[in-house]
C-alpha cells in the first residue's frame, strides 16, 4: 500500500472530496495506482502513487467526467508536482485535475491552466467553501476520526507473528482485486471478475462482521460503476441494440468476443455437459444495463446514493437520503440503486443481509 | 481416486525404499500428517522430487523454503482427502495382507504399475493415470473462465 501522507494532507482530502461531492461527483479517497509486470512466472504488482481524491460524475447520457486531486500540506515545488499531476492523469485518463496546496507559487498557478489542471491554495479553498455552503452539506464527510477507522477496516487481520489462514487468503484476493487490480485493468472486464471474487469468498464473508460489510459495499458501489460505464458505452454505441452492445462490451470487443466463442466451441466438442459462453446472470445483466439506460437521468446518481448508504451506515448517523439530497432526492435512483444490489447478491450468492441498509429503504 | 491415492502412496513408498539420505520409518504417520495438517511439520531437500509427481495431479504442490528446502501443499479438496483415506487403507492392506483379504483391491495393488513397483514406473504410471471426474469438471471450469476474462493471478 502506498504511504498515505501527514494529517494536513487527510485534512485537505476531505475537504476536496466535499468540494467534488457538492458538484455531484461520487469520490473514493485514496485510489492505488499500480502496474503489473510478468517477470518470471508470477505476475508482480509495482506501486506507482495513490490519488487522493478521485472524483467521477455522470451525465443524463451516462457519459462522465473524471477528475483527479492531488492534495499536499508540505514544501514540494508547485511546477514540480504539477507536472507530475498531468503524467497521473494521462496514466489514469483523467479529464481534469486539481492541485490544492496551502501555497502556491505564481509560476505553478501559470502554468497549470495548459495542463487542464486548477490551483487552490488555502485561501481560495475557503472562499470556495463559503460560496458553493458547503458547510451545510449534510452526509457528515468531514470526520477524520471515522475516516481513520474506516480505513482501518480494510484488509485482512493477521496476528503479529502470525500467518494468515486459508480462508484469509482467499478474502485477501478480492482486496487486491477492489484496491488495486479493478483500476489497473480494463474496464470491461470488472463486472464479471468483481462478481468472481465475490463468490469465491461467498461463504466465508458474513454481514455481522463490519469488516466483511465493510469489503462487500465498496465492492458493490465499484461493480455499480462499471456497470454504469457500460450503459455509457451502449449509449454511445447504438441505444437500440442493448443486448449486442453489452455482450460485445463484456467481453472485450468483436474480435476478442469472436475468439471467446470460438474457444468455448472447441470446448464443447471435449465436454459432456454443454457450455455458455455467458455467465449464469448474463440474462440479469442484461435486464439491469437496459434499465440503467432507459432511466439514465437517475441512474446517473446511483453511486453517490451508494456512498451515502455506505457512509450513513458506517459513521452511525441518521440523516435520511432526503436531507442528504435534497432537490437531487429521487426514488427512481433508489430504486434502481436497489435493483443494482438484488444482481449483485443472486450473482455472488453472497448472504442477502448484507446491504439490508439500501434494501430497507 | 484410486489412481491419487496410488500416486500418494508411491511417493510415500520411494521415500521408504529409495531415498537419498534417512528413508522413512513410519509412512502411515507421513500420510496422516499430510491429510491432516496439509503440509509436513519440517522442510526437507528431497521433498520437491520425491512428492513432484502429484502436482499433475493436483493433490499438492512443493513450496520452497529456506536453504534449497522445500515442504509439500496439499490441496485441501474433499476429493484430496478421501485419497489419503484411501491411500492409507492401502497402506494397512500392504502391511498386513491377511487383515482385509479383498481379491480385486490385491490385483489392481499387485500389478507391475502399482505403489509397489519400482521407482523407475512411477512416470508411466502417472501417464497411464486418468483424471478423475471431479478434476475434469474442475479443470473445464476453470477453462471457462479463462474464455470470459477472469483473471487468474
Amino acid at each position: 500500500m502506498t504511504k498515505r501522507g501527514s494529517s494536513d494532507d487527510l485534512n485537505l482530502k476531505l475537504r476536496a472530496r466535499r468540494l467534488l461531492w457538492s458538484m455531484g461527483y461520487y469520490c473514493p479517497l485514496e485510489v492505488d495506482l499500480t502496474h503489473y509486470d510478468y517477470p518470471d512466472t508470477k505476475l508482480k504488482r509495482w506501486s506507482l502513487t495513490d490519488i487522493d481524491v478521485l472524483g467521477i460524475k455522470f451525465e443524463n447520457d451516462l457519459s462522465f467526467k473524471t477528475i483527479i486531486v492531488d492534495c499536499k500540506g508540505g514544501d514540494e515545488s508547485s511546477p514540480n508536482r504539477i507536472f507530475w499531476l498531468r503524467g497521473v492523469m494521462d496514466f489514469f485518463g483523467a479529464d481534469e485535475g486539481y492541485f490544492i496546496k496551502k501555497q502556491i507559487h505564481e509560476h505553478g498557478r501559470s502554468i497549470a491552466p495548459r495542463l487542464r489542471i486548477r490551483t487552490i491554495d488555502s485561501r481560495g479553498l475557503e472562499k470556495l467553501e463559503q460560496q458553493l455552503s458547503l458547510d451545510k452539506i449534510k452526509l457528515d464527510l468531514m470526520d477524520e476520526k471515522k475516516f481513520l477507522e474506516n480505513r482501518s477496516l480494510w484488509g485482512i487481520v493477521v496476528p503479529k507473528n502470525g500467518k494468515p489462514t486459508p480462508d484469509q487468503l482467499k478474502v485477501k484476493k478480492v482486496y487486491q482485486y477492489l484496491q488495486y487490480l479493478y483500476w489497473f485493468i480494463e474496464e470491461y472486464r470488472n463486472i464479471q471478475n468483481i462478481i468472481d471474487r465475490f463468490q469465491l469468498v461467498a461463504n466465508i464473508l458474513t454481514p455481522l462482521e463490519k469488516r466483511d460489510k465493510y469489503l462487500v459495499y465498496v465492492g458493490f458501489i465499484r461493480f455499480s460503476l462499471s456497470l454504469l460505464k457500460t450503459a455509457n458505452v451502449v449509449v454511445s454505441k447504438n441505444i437500440l441494440e442493448v443486448p449486442e452492445q453489452v455482450k460485445q462490451y463484456v467481453f472485450g470487443g468483436p474480435f476478442f468476443l469472436r475468439e471467446r466463442e470460438h474457444f468455448i466451441e472447441m470446448l464443447n466438442k471435449i465436454s459432456e455437459k454443454k457450455i455458455g459462453l455467458e455467465p449464469a446472470y448474463f440474462n440479469d445483466l442484461l435486464e439491469i444495463i437496459n434499465r440503467l439506460v432507459k432511466y439514465s437521468q437517475f441512474a446517473k446518481h446511483v453511486p453517490r446514493y451508494l456512498e451515502a448508504v455506505m457512509l450513513e451506515h458506517f459513521l452511525g448517523s441518521k440523516t435520511s437520503l432526503q436531507e442528504i439530497f435534497g432537490n437531487d432526492y429521487s426514488v427512481d435512483s433508489i430504486v434502481l440503486s436497489k435493483q443494482i444490489g438484488e444482481l449483485f447478491l443472486k450473482a455472488t450468492g453472497l448472504n442477502n443481509t448484507f446491504l439490508s441498509e439500501l434494501m430497507s429503504l | 481416486m484410486l489412481d491419487k491415492a496410488r500416486a500418494i502412496l508411491a511417493c510415500v513408498r520411494s521415500g521408504q525404499h529409495y531415498a537419498a539420505g534417512r528413508p522413512i520409518n513410519y509412512p502411515r504417520r507421513i500420510l496422516e500428517t499430510l491429510r491432516d495438517y496439509k503440509r509436513f511439520r519440517r522442510s526437507h531437500p528431497d521433498l520437491k522430487i520425491q512428492y513432484g509427481a502429484l502436482v499433475a495431479k493436483q493433490i499438492g504442490i512443493p513450496i520452497e523454503g529456506p536453504s534449497g528446502r522445500f515442504n509439500f501443499q496439499v490441496n485441501d479438496t474433499p476429493e484430496n482427502m478421501k485419497a489419503f483415506d484411501v491411500a492409507l487403507e492401502m497402506l494397512a492392506i500392504g502391511e498386513a495382507p491377511s487383515a482385509r483379504v479383498d481379491l480385486n483391491a490385491q490385483k489392481l495393488l499387485l500389478q507391475p504399475s502399482s505403489y509397489t513397483g519400482a521407482i523407475t514406473t512411477r512416470a508411466s504410471v502417472a501417464k497411464s493415470m486418468k483424471r478423475s471426474k471431479t478434476t475434469q469438471i474442475r479443470i473445464i471450469e476453470e477453462l471457462i473462465k479463462i474464455a470470459r476474462g477472469i483473471i487468474h493471478d
